[in-house]
C-alpha cells in the first residue's frame, strides 16, 4: 500500500491505484442476473458484469470476442462480460431509430487497440438480434486484405476481383447468425448468375445462399444480391451492419500482390501489374462498403476503426480521423463518434474481483492491494492488456 | 589509487565530516579503510567485490528516495551488493522465473521474450485447469495451477545433483562424477527444459511447448526429465572415477 500511496503522490500512478479496495483484497464481483443486453439501462447497469444466454453467445456474442477471452471463458467454464457506457449509449440510439424511412445512422466505434470496440458492438449486436433485427456483421475484413490467395476476376463486376473462399465463410456465418429470421425473407428480383442459370424472383434468401455454396465462384455475387436486397428495402425488419476494423476499407496496399490473380498477362501490358491490389478492386469488401453508405433506410451501421487494421504507415494512430483517411472520412461524413474508453476505478476494481473470483489469478500477490494496484497500472486500464497481464498473475 | 583512499581513510578519523555525524564518519572509515587488492601484475585484475551481503527486503529500495532515512541509520553506508539488472521491486517478481527468461534470451531481445513468458504462463494455466476439471474430485486438490509454483516444482525436478565432468588423466578421458553449486544446478535445469521444448518439424509456438514440458517436469515427466535421470545414470555408472575429480 505504501508503495502504491507514494506512487499516487507523485503523480505516477494513474488514479487506478485509487481503485485498489480500502478494505484490503478483492471483493466480490459485481454481477447483474440480466442477461438480456436489450434490458441493460445507463442508469442501473453501468460497470456491472452480466452472464450473456447461451443462445446470444453462440450466434452472435462469440464471434466478436477475441480467441484468448473465449478461450479462457471455456477453461474456467464460465462467461461475465461487462455493461460499458458506449454499448448503452448506442442501444438507446438505436430503440427508437426502426422505421419511419430514416437513412441508416452510422456510429465509428474509436479508441486503443484493446479497450473493448468489438464487444461493445457484441452488446449491441445482441441487443438488436433480441429484438428481431436482421444483423450483417464483418470480423476479418482486415485479414481478407493480408491473407488472401485465391482472387478470380468477377465476373458480376467487371474490372474486379472475388475473393470465393471467404465469401462462402461469409454466407454460412450470416445464415448461421440469422437462421430464425431467414426463412422468411424472399427476393424481389430476379437473379441472374450468368448467360444461363439464374434464380427467379420470390424464392428465399436460404436458397440464394444454398446456391451459392454450392456453386463458390458466385459467392461474393450472391453477397452482392443480398446486399442489394437490404438496400432496396425488401427486408421488412431493420438491418444492423457491424463492420469491425473499418478503417480497411479504404487501404491503398494489401498483402496481395497482382500476380496472385489467376490470370496470363495481356499483350503488351505495362506495369503496375505486379502493383497491390487495393480495398476498392475487391468485390466482397466494396459490397459491404455500400451497406456503409447513408443511402438506405431502416437501418444503422456500427463501425469500429482500431489500429490493429491500420497499414505499416498508421500503427500508431488510434484516431478515427487518421485511420480512415480523407477519403474513408468524407464517405462516413457524417457520423457519430463514440470513444470506448479505458476502465474507469470501479471497472477496473469489478473485472480484478471477477478475474480472482472466478480463479484465473492464481498468485497471491494478485490478492493483495499492492498486486492489484500493480495490475491497474501495468494494463492502464486497456481491457485488453489486463486480460494478457492476468494471464501471467 | 589504493594510497589515496587509505590516505582519505586516514584524514576522515582525524576530522568530523560536513555532515556532522561522528557515526557516519566512523562506518565510512571503515570501508575505505579495508585491506586493498594489491595488483602484482601490470594487467588490471578485476577487482573483488568482497564478502558484500544481498540486497534485501530491510535496505532501502533504490528506486524511493531516502530522505526519511536518518543520517545515523546503518543503512546508509552499510555495503551491500546492488540487485540485478531485471531484479524488479514488485509484489510478482520471482527470482527463478526471471532467471528462467534470462537463459532463453537470444541478441539481448529480452523484451520480446517478455510477451512469450506472459502467454506461456497463461497456457500453463489453460493446461491444468482443462486437467483440474476433468480430475476426479480426489486428485483435484493435487493438481498445481499457479503457473509459478509449476516452473518452480519443474526446476526441482529438473535439477541434477551430480554432473559429469571429463578429465584427461594418463592418456585416458574419464567421465567424473562432480557435485555442483546451486546455481549451476539450476541452470542445468533451465537447459534441459529449453533443449526439451525445441520442437523441430513442426510450426509450434515456444510458449506452447514450453508450458508443456514444464507441466510434465512438474510431474516428473517428459524429456528433460528423462534428459536428468540419464544424467544421473551415468554418474552412477561412472563412479568409480569419482576420485579424479579435481575441485
Amino acid at each position: 500500500r505504501s508503495i502504491a500511496n507514494w506512487l499516487l503522490r507523485r503523480r505516477q500512478l494513474s488514479p487506478f491505484g485509487a481503485c485498489v479496495n480500502r478494505r484490503g483484497g478483492a471483493s466480490a464481483a459485481l454481477l447483474t442476473d440480466e442477461s438480456a443486453p436489450e434490458r441493460h439501462s445507463l442508469d442501473r447497469h453501468v460497470g456491472l458484469l452480466y452472464r450473456p444466454e447461451e443462445a446470444d453467445w453462440q450466434a452472435v456474442t462469440r464471434h466478436f470476442c477475441r480467441p484468448e477471452l473465449v478461450r479462457l471463458f471455456d477453461t474456467l467454464g464460465q462467461r461475465a462480460l461487462m455493461v460499458r457506457r458506449p454499448a448503452l449509449e448506442i442501444g438507446e440510439r438505436l430503440a427508437g431509430h426502426a422505421g419511419d424511412g430514416r437513412p441508416c445512422l452510422r456510429f465509428v466505434l474509436y479508441g486503443r487497440r484493446g479497450s473493448g470496440k468489438s464487444l461493445q458492438m457484441g452488446h449491441v449486436a445482441a441487443a438488436c438480434r433480441r429484438r428481431g433485427w436482421l444483423l450483417v456483421t464483418v470480423h476479418n475484413a482486415h485479414l481478407w486484405m493480408r491473407h488472401s490467395r485465391e482472387l478470380h476476376e468477377s465476373a458480376h463486376r467487371p474490372g474486379m476481383f472475388d475473393t470465393a473462399g471467404y465469401g462462402c465463410i461469409w454466407l454460412r456465418h450470416f445464415y448461421a447468425m440469422n437462421q430464425e429470421i431467414l426463412p422468411g425473407l424472399r427476393v424481389t428480383k430476379e437473379l441472374s448468375w450468368n448467360a444461363k442459370e439464374s434464380t427467379p424472383a420470390g424464392s428465399s434468401w436460404k436458397e440464394v445462399i444454398d446456391y451459392a455454396l454450392a456453386r463458390p465462384r458466385y459467392s461474393c455475387a450472391a453477397v452482392q444480391f443480398l446486399i442489394d436486397e437490404i438496400k432496396l428495402g425488401s427486408v421488412p425488419m431493420p438491418t444492423l451492419v457491424c463492420f469491425e476494423v473499418a478503417n480497411c476499407l479504404w487501404w491503398h496496399r494489401s498483402g496481395i500482390k497482382n500476380d496472385a490473380i489467376r490470370r496470363t498477362p495481356l499483350q503488351g501490358e505495362e506495369p503496375p501489374w505486379r502493383a497491390d491490389i487495393t480495398a476498392k478492386q475487391l468485390t466482397l469488401l466494396d459490397a459491404f462498403k455500400q451497406l456503409l453508405d447513408s443511402d438506405w433506410n431502416n437501418g444503422a451501421a456500427v463501425m469500429s476503426v482500431s489500429p490493429q487494421g491500420a497499414l505499416f504507415d498508421r500503427l500508431r494512430e488510434w484516431m478515427p480521423r487518421k485511420l480512415l483517411g480523407d477519403e474513408g472520412f468524407a464517405y462516413l461524413d457524417p457520423f457519430v463518434p463514440v470513444y470506448v474508453e479505458p476502465y474507469g476505478p470501479a471497472e477496473m476494481s469489478n473485472m480484478l474481483n471477477w478475474y480472482t473470483e472466478s480463479g484465473w489469478l492464481t498468485s497471491e500477490a494478485a490478492a493483495t492491494d499492492a498486486g492489484r494496484a500493480e495490475l491497474a497500472f501495468l494494463s492502464d486500464g486497456n481491457a485488453g492488456e489486463l486480460l494478457r497481464i492476468a494471464g501471467e498473475w | 589509487m589504493s594510497q589515496l583512499l587509505l590516505g582519505y581513510a586516514s584524514r576522515l578519523l582525524g576530522c568530523q565530516s560536513r555532515s556532522g555525524s561522528a557515526a557516519t564518519t566512523a562506518a565510512a572509515a571503515a570501508i575505505l579503510s579495508q585491506q586493498p587488492v594489491r595488483h602484482k601484475s601490470p594487467l588490471q585484475k578485476v577487482r573483488k567485490r568482497g564478502p558484500f551481503p544481498e540486497w534485501t527486503k530491510t535496505d532501502p529500495d533504490p528506486h524511493l528516495f531516502t530522505r526519511h532515512i536518518p543520517k545515523t541509520d546503518e543503512r546508509r553506508t552499510k555495503a551491500v551488493r546492488p540487485p540485478g539488472k531485471y531484479q524488479i521491486f514488485s509484489v510478482h517478481y520471482d527470482p527463478i522465473v526471471n532467471s528462467f527468461a534470462g537463459h532463453f534470451v537470444k541478441c539481448g531481445e529480452r523484451d520480446k521474450l517478455r510477451d512469450v513468458f506472459t502467454q506461456m504462463m497463461a497456457e500453463i494455466k489453460h493446461i491444468q485447469m482443462a486437467r483440474r476439471n476433468a480430475a476426479p474430485p480426489e486428485e483435484k486438490a493435487s493438481i498445481e495451477v499457479d503457473p509459478t509454483r509449476v516452473i518452480h516444482k519443474a526446476v526441482e525436478n529438473c535439477s541434477p545433483l551430480l554432473i559429469i565432468k571429463h578429465v584427461f588423466r594418463g592418456g585416458f578421458l574419464y567421465k567424473v562424477p562432480c557435485p555442483l553449486r546451486e546455481s549451476e544446478s539450476q541452470m542445468r535445469a533451465f537447459k534441459f527444459l529449453r533443449i526439451a521444448s525445441n520442437v523441430r518439424g513442426t510450426k509450434e509456438h515456444l510458449y506452447r511447448s514450453l508450458a508443456r514440458e514444464l507441466v510434465n517436469a512438474s510431474n516428473n515427466e517428459g524429456k528433460a526429465v528423462h534428459a536428468k535421470l540419464q544424467l544421473h545414470k551415468t554418474c552412477e555408472e561412472n563412479r568409480a572415477y569419482a576420485n579424479y575429480r579435481i575441485t
